[in-house]
């Protein structure tokens, strides 16, 4: 109880003075993540464990938010499935009777880390699609206010200057994205996009948008 | 942490960890109060998934960075120029537009500038932000460099944009209503016929806003039609078309599979010397190859050599029949 502690502590001051970590998720975890996700859909022998993808993916990303450095990592992807293989097996050592096939899983997994190096890049423009395919799915206010933070990179208070609203409209705003952000990268591990139609990029047919004014 | 209540109902409550992860990445995001901060931690420390979720939230509330998109359209294509630029955020866009005449809508409040070539002409001027356009033939740019945007208008020919990257001016092309926005790090547009315009992005994010004000947001390799009648239209394109695409700064044209008729309807743009075609059958033949673009005369020869056409050089035209 007392290590736990301990440990909770040390991943909190990673969490939340350090944004660093944080950045390196963004741009190094979250594009595998639907290929770690499709990779756990496909083998839906995690039910035997009563477990499910997300909890799978949190645990993961627990891990990786709570170690001491991530500089040695070189291979992202890699570790991040190898990471997803070490809660997996975590899980089965803490089972009693463990159910047969969830060994096997296991062992898949493992596999599925040492993969060559697969296409970053594939995966860093995937993970842009999933982003302009959650914006174009975003009511219009929360939309702007989305772009400006994910693309712009604006902070809340500038956004809530830019767009004259409340600070807590923003946040509101945000926290809608964020949502949906993560649901379309549930879906993503589920249904790969391709950047091809604008049916995938979920672009409105109609006017069905208010639009912003020309200068 | 209780594996337990997670084979209760699995999936309900991973979905709800996300949400109370959602609400503290946002609200860490600007600023906690002591109180807050202590909530946060007693919540963190009551499940190792909360950690990792609230990471996650935070990690999909990180702005997608100019850097990552631009190690993404590297692989696509090389920008020509672009290490030339003193900012490594740079956003290019092309305007084309075919129809000239267009309605513009003075801003009072600001200095406008006006830019324009002549036919044949291609030149590159600076901008007072670090921005650089270079016009092609036949083009004038308005542009207004204001304190919260940079509006640009385009009222006739094509241009190529290469934007200093600033957030908080976002910079817009208007052609004929219709606007592309930069949001991210590079992109360009194309105005087709009136109230006709191609957009396409050459790395990074690009906003545009089309018919009924309806809005699509592309990234690099993509192109987007706007038309009053069939609205937003989006494809891909390949790295080879984009190059072909800015091929006429360095005064060259590119044909892969083009029909004699649209091919000379692009060199007529860049010459006073017109290039006619005489019959329906040659005007349908395909061209393929680079050519240079002041040079139709050239041009006219190779087509008539390979076509076994018969050509005829006036003092202003050329024209190609079928023999």
């Amino acid at each position: 109880m007392l290590a736990h502690a301990a440990i909770s502590r040390r991943r909190w001051r990673m969490d939340v003075r350090s944004t660093s970590r944080v950045e390196w998720l963004a741009r190094h975890i979250l594009p595998h993540e639907p290929a770690l996700r499709r990779w756990l859909a496909k083998r839906a022998r995690l039910s035997v464990l009563g477990l499910s993808s997300d909890d799978i993916v949190q645990e993961a990303y627990a891990k990786l938010v709570g170690l001491e450095s991530v500089q040695h990592i070189t291979n992202p992807r890699g570790y991040l499935f190898q990471t997803a293989h070490s809660v997996l097996l975590q899980e089965i050592r803490r089972r009693k009777t463990v159910p047969f096939e969830s060994l096997d899983l296991a062992d898949a997994l493992e596999l599925a880390s040492n993969a060559p190096t697969v296409d970053e890049q594939f995966e860093a423009r995937e993970e842009l699609v999933l982003v302009l395919r959650t914006i174009n799915s975003l009511p219009e206010k929360c939309r702007q206010v989305f772009i400006l933070r994910k693309i712009h990179g604006l902070s809340q208070r500038e956004i809530a200057a830019r767009l004259q609203i409340a600070e807590s409209t923003v946040e509101k705003h945000l926290s809608r994205g964020v949502k949906k952000l993560m649901d379309t990268h549930r879906d993503g591990g589920i249904h790969p996009p391709t950047a091809s139609s604008r049916d995938e990029l979920g672009i409105p047919r109609n006017g069905d948008r208010q639009g912003r004014r020309r200068n | 942490m209780s594996w337990v209540f997670r084979e209760m109902g699995i999936d309900r409550a991973a979905g709800e960890i996300d949400s109370v992860a959602t609400r503290w990445a946002v609200r860490a995001d600007r600023r906690l109060t002591p109180r807050e901060e202590q909530e946060l931690r007693a919540w963190l420390d009551a499940d190792t998934r909360h950690a990792g979720a609230f990471a996650r939230a935070r990690a999909m509330l990180t702005p997608v960075s100019p850097g990552a998109a631009a190690v993404v359209s590297e692989s696509q294509r090389q920008l020509p120029h672009r290490n030339t630029f003193p900012r490594r955020a740079l956003i290019a866009a092309a305007v084309t537009a075919m129809a000239g005449g267009f309605a513009f809508v003075a801003s009072a409040a600001r200095k406008e500038k006006i830019y324009s070539t002549a036919t044949g002409e291609v030149r590159t001027v600076p901008l007072a932000d670090g921005s650089r356009i270079t016009l092609n033939t036949g083009t004038r740019v308005d542009v207004a460099l204001g304190d919260t945007d940079r509006q640009l208008d385009l009222h006739s020919g094509e241009a190529f944009f290469e934007v200093a990257a600033d957030r908080l001016r976002p910079f817009i092309v208007d052609a004929d209503g219709f606007t592309a926005k930069a949001v991210g790090t590079a992109f360009t547009v194309r105005r087709l016929d009136a109230r006709r315009v191609e957009v396409i992005v050459y790395e990074g994010v690009v906003e545009v806003t089309g018919p009924n004000r309806n809005v699509a947001t592309l990234q690099a390799n993509m192109r987007a039609e706007l038309d009053d009648q069939t609205g937003i239209r989006l494809t891909t394109i390949d790295s080879e078309a984009l190059d072909r695409k800015l091929a006429w700064r360095d005064g060259r044209i590119g044909f892969t599979g083009e029909s004699l008729a649209e091919a000379v309807r692009e060199f007529n743009r860049y010459n006073t010397i017109q290039i006619d075609i005489a019959g329906e059958e040659l005007a349908q033949r395909t061209i393929t190859g680079w050519f240079s673009s002041r040079d139709p005369e050239a041009f006219a020869q190779a087509v008539a050599s390979s076509f076994d056409a018969a050509i005829t050089v006036f003092q202003s035209r050329i024209e190609l029949a079928a023999k």
